[in-house]
């Protein structure tokens, strides 16, 4: 059966020899960049790295092979990216975890948690007080109001479920226009929701449900989630989550004006003169290299592959910005465990065995604490570890405290028996980052892809603000548990190494001043015209909230302003 | 390439295979109400695993390369402390020399023919562990879905009494 939402899988494409733009990648940025510019008339060929996968890549569902084994995203043998390690000597070769090289990119495997940037992360100067003399942070060229009408479209585009200002805190935390409203009603809440919500009342804190681009009900052709229990590193063969696949591509080729190729992997930019005429690419590993041109080359292939893709290009770059303010999130996890409660329980108006978080916490998104250096902090995501994690990934990560990780034996027994018969939480931390120009992409000089081009190569350090913030919000919360009767089990702030897992964005900064960004407001290289950036690698500070509506927001944004000439 | 389904054939001589079970078993025990890596035949995942073609999966020769050095070395080490090879030690034994192993600590650990890294060596076996008992049944181990079903994954929780138990 073909329907809209799998006809971008299945159906030919028309072949447009003399494309207006030429899009690279087919993920966030590039599907929602076709049907932008396909809606606008434009004719546009999305050139895709990886193949096509339809359901039956994706099933049957197996966390052994999907998410142990890595089944979707490139293994490390093959193509890795390396890291240089916090004293930039090392040679770690490592996963491209969130680089799912396939028609809709890593939206095929994301866990589609939607919310928004805000005022805080745009206007980041006005929240970060005593900014570190050696972290480079700024405000973007654009407002959280100048970014509103494009919040709302991709939200309705690629359809989210949630509700809009649920409480004082969340109406001013996540502020939407008076009257506005998402396409859908939440996903149904997880059983401890009333608790966890009586719990932080006490504490002043009020967490909300989550948007997540995943169907709550029937919702432009695709059916409500039926909370199967894999989410994150699965595909969703039912087309329940939103990908780019079964939203913006499909109607894009439904336009007749898009020419989708999967197994084109663009080798370079071609550019001269200042100005970009179009790009080489490769049909197959150690094939002839062909040139496809136009006037226009939208890039949008992961935050790091899109910087070394610059470096490949040989984009001017007078000023060493190229692949510089790489940023990650700051991370943290906790799990506690309540013996004063019983496994949740799974009745008929919660989320059965799923593994979709429901709640987001943002009390901690401004720190208004004199008591730390600490002033812009980040959001969190709550689970049930029983029923959000799928058995291996929870139990390999089996602790019973901070000093007692990766148990084993009588203690793994005793882990088991509790997780299995008392209630629980996990807490995953998304924070602000502090940017720095050595944090960085660079291109290694040893290893190459399957394709002949050399691999990224990153050097990263969080800052020790990112440490602190970690801690320190990882603290709050589990404060507010212990006070409810929780006892920590897990707990893992954020290292100084990152070798390559989180949200990623920086590398090609937007500004407004040629002299200290590599795209201009519009996301157009300073240096070559024609040539704009629609992944993360645009984002100028980290930000914290997970980042994949704002960069479609901001790629809708950009797509009303491209001019094919 | 990564296989999507379990290789038919078999890695470990049937000493090598003894002496996994016997440190799964270490790893997680059962217990009169719980099952444990011997219900779940945990080590049968690793023996298709590690004899499926080296292609099947990148990691697979590095570790066909560090169980068959890891597990002589371990069997060494028990001939030395306990004077009992590796596949016949008790509970305790096996117990206690997983613990040291863990630590970094496993003094009578050979360092010829080949040096083992033993917390690498015990963080490959505690994963693989977790991994026959709780990966899909299809793969070797989790025998008859005996620890999801304790577990509660898919299904809720069962009760589990071994046999002859009240």
């Amino acid at each position: 059966m073909t329907t809209a939402a799998t006809a971008a899988t299945t159906a030919a494409t028309p072949a447009i020899d003399r494309p207006d733009v030429i899009i690279v990648g087919s993920g966030c940025g590039g599907g929602t960049a076709a049907h932008a510019l396909t809606a606008r008339g434009f004719r546009v060929v999305v050139l895709e790295k990886g193949p096509r996968k339809t359901a039956e890549d994706f099933l049957p569902l197996d966390e052994l092979h999907f998410l142990t084994r890595k089944g979707l995203i490139p293994t490390v043998d093959i193509a890795p990216q390396i890291y240089a390690g916090v004293d930039g000597k090392q040679r770690v070769a490592v996963e491209r975890w969130w680089e799912a090289e396939m028609v809709g990119g890593s939206t095929m495997i994301w866990d589609a948690n939607f919310p928004r940037y805000t005022r805080e992360d745009l206007e980041v100067l006005t929240y970060l007080k005593d900014v570190p003399k050696d972290a480079s942070m700024v405000n973007w060229p654009w407002t959280y109001d100048q970014f509103q009408p494009y919040f709302e479209q991709a939200e309705h585009l690629w359809g989210v479920s949630g509700k809009t200002r649920q409480h004082d805190h969340h109406a001013r935390q996540e502020p939407t226009r008076d009257g506005y409203e998402f396409p859908m009603p939440p996903l149904r809440p997880h059983a401890s929701t009333e608790f966890l919500m009586q719990a932080f009342g006490k504490a002043g804190m009020k967490p909300y449900l989550g948007a997540r681009a995943i169907n709550s009900q029937t919702f432009d052709s695709r059916p409500a989630c039926s909370f199967c229990g894999y989410n994150q590193f699965f595909g969703c063969a039912v087309n329940s989550r939103a990908s780019s696949v079964n939203t913006v591509l499909a109607r894009a080729l439904a336009t007749g004006r898009c020419d989708l190729r999967p197994g084109h992997c663009v080798t370079r930019l071609v550019h001269d003169n200042g100005r970009v005429r179009g790009v080489m690419y490769k049909t197959c590993p150690g094939g002839p290299e062909q040139f496809l041109g136009a006037a226009t080359v939208l890039v949008s292939v992961q935050t790091i592959q899109s910087a070394r893709m610059f470096l490949i290009s040989e984009i001017p770059d007078p000023n060493k910005l190229i692949g510089r303010y790489l940023t990650y999130h700051t991370k943290g996890n906790a799990e506690l465990s309540f013996k004063n409660k019983p496994v949740w329980d799974a009745g008929a108006a919660y989320q059965p065995r799923t593994a979709i978080g429901s709640l987001q916490l943002r009390d901690l998104y401004v720190i208004d604490d004199p008591g730390v250096p600490l002033s812009k902090g980040g959001k969190f995501s709550i689970y049930d570890p029983y029923t959000c994690t799928t058995p291996i990934r929870q139990i390999k990560g089996a602790s019973l405290g901070k000093d007692r990780p990766n148990v084993w034996g009588t203690e793994l027994v005793d882990y088991l028996r509790e997780i299995r018969s008392q209630g629980g939480v996990s807490f995953s931390f998304t924070g602000e980052a502090m940017s720095l120009y050595d944090n960085r992409v660079e291109l290694d000089d040893v290893v190459r892809d399957p394709w002949g081009l050399p691999v990224a190569k990153t050097y990263y350090r969080h800052h020790e603000y990112d440490r602190r913030l970690a801690g320190y919000a990882l603290d709050r919360v589990i404060q507010v548990m212990t006070d409810a009767g929780g006892e920590l089990r897990r707990y893992e702030a954020q290292a100084e190494a990152n070798p390559g897992y989180g949200h990623v964005h920086g590398t090609l900064r937007a500004g407004v001043d040629p002299g200290a960004s590599v795209l201009d407001a519009d996301c157009q290289s300073h240096t070559v015209k024609g040539l704009y950036v629609l992944d993360a690698a645009f984002m100028p500070t980290a930000g914290a909230a997970n980042p994949s509506l704002t960069l479609i927001a901001n790629a809708l944004r950009v797509c009303e302003r491209v001019s094919p000439s | 390439m990564i296989r999507r389904a379990a290789s038919q054939t078999r890695f470990f001589w049937p000493e090598q295979r003894k002496q996994l079970e016997v440190l799964f078993d270490a790893i997680l025990p059962g217990t009169v109400d719980s099952p444990g890596a011997t219900d779940a035949n945990a080590a049968e995942l690793v023996d298709r695993l590690l004899g499926a073609e080296p292609a099947s999966y990148y990691e697979v020769p590095a570790w066909r390369r560090l169980y068959v050095s890891g597990l002589a070395a371990l069997d060494a080490a028990c001939r030395a402390r306990h004077h009992v090879a590796l596949a016949a030690a008790t509970p305790a034994h096996a117990t206690e020399l997983v613990a040291d192993l863990a630590a970094g600590a496993l003094h009578e650990l050979p360092a010829t023919p080949v040096a083992v890294d033993q917390r690498q060596l015990f963080g490959v076996l505690r994963a693989h562990c977790i991994e026959g008992c709780f990966a899909d049944p299809r793969w070797g181990g989790n025998r008859s879905s005996v620890m999801w079903s304790w577990y509660g994954y898919l299904t809720p929780a069962q009760a589990f009494r071994r046999g002859g138990a009240p």
